[in-house]
């Protein structure tokens, strides 16, 4: 291939500014790249901390919202639990009514009221490093005492847990289910209540009570 | 007698860590408002 060479180019040497000047343009343009690709991670980096911080907020309220729920039926849990508490004397059954009244409360040993957190950004957060997004301290200090909190909760949610499983081993032995689910229907309740006087008991001796046929 | 005793003790124990678990929730439940309220300050979220 033939290489057409212009006359009137020469290879003039080039003289210490010229040099210095193509020395600072390349170095402008390093730092130039450097920077702009700085401040755009950085731009990246606040949009994402601020996509957690929206999340997280959104968790908080569905925590919220359903820690209210929890505390509702906890509380009626533990109306009902002292009910039963105060129905299960030795003598309980001289009294049909209390029989039956406790035959319903036990029903609030049956379902557990936990709750789980929301912990889809917390642990985002945590796993991946993304804490360092958060460029405040105390940003970081308050989400940390949160999550430390909600491990404690969570442990105390497995005692609640194992304690609850420890009543519902026992209570086979107190309750004449098979009486009792005898006469309910399927939505849970009496088919005639006063069917059930009588007919169901506690067992509040070891030798257990005696069983009476249940005449249908 | 022994298994009723048994059932209620189980019972009383149930209910003392139930309150506790309820105080927890309480507790947090307060936290995380507090948490909502101060993220919302400091990230200028509605």
């Amino acid at each position: 291939m033939e290489v057409h060479h212009h006359s009137g180019l020469s290879h003039k040497k080039k003289n210490f500014r010229e040099y210095f000047f193509e020395f600072l343009m390349i170095f402008l343009a390093v730092v130039l790249g450097f920077l702009a690709e700085n401040l755009r991670e950085r731009i990246s980096d606040h949009k994402k901390e601020r996509e957690y911080i929206e999340s997280l907020v959104q968790d908080l309220k569905s925590d919220t919202a359903l820690a209210v729920k929890t505390i509702y039926a906890v509380n009626s849990q533990m109306y009902g639990m002292d009910t039963l508490e105060m129905l299960l004397t030795p003598d309980i059954n001289k009294n049909d009514s209390a029989v039956y009244i406790s035959y319903r409360q036990q029903e609030y040993l049956h379902n557990e009221n936990t709750m789980n957190f929301s912990n889809r950004t917390i642990t985002q957060l945590f796993s991946s490093g993304n804490m360092r997004l958060l460029r405040k301290q105390s940003v970081s200090d308050q989400i940390t005492d949160y999550y430390s909190a909600i491990k404690a909760v969570d442990a105390q949610k497995e005692y609640y847990i194992d304690y609850f499983h420890k009543c519902l081993e026992i209570y086979q032995a107190i309750y004449e289910f098979n009486a009792y689910h005898s006469r309910i229907n399927a939505e849970g309740n009496f088919v005639i209540p006063e069917f059930v006087y009588g007919k169901i008991h506690i067992a509040t001796t070891d030798e257990g009570v005696e069983k009476i046929q249940i005449d249908d | 007698m022994k298994e009723l005793k048994k059932y209620k003790s189980t019972i009383e124990f149930t209910k003392q860590i139930i309150d506790s678990y309820r105080t927890d929730i309480v507790r947090l439940k307060k936290q995380a408002a507090l948490l909502i309220g101060f993220l919302k300050k400091e990230y200028g979220l509605s």
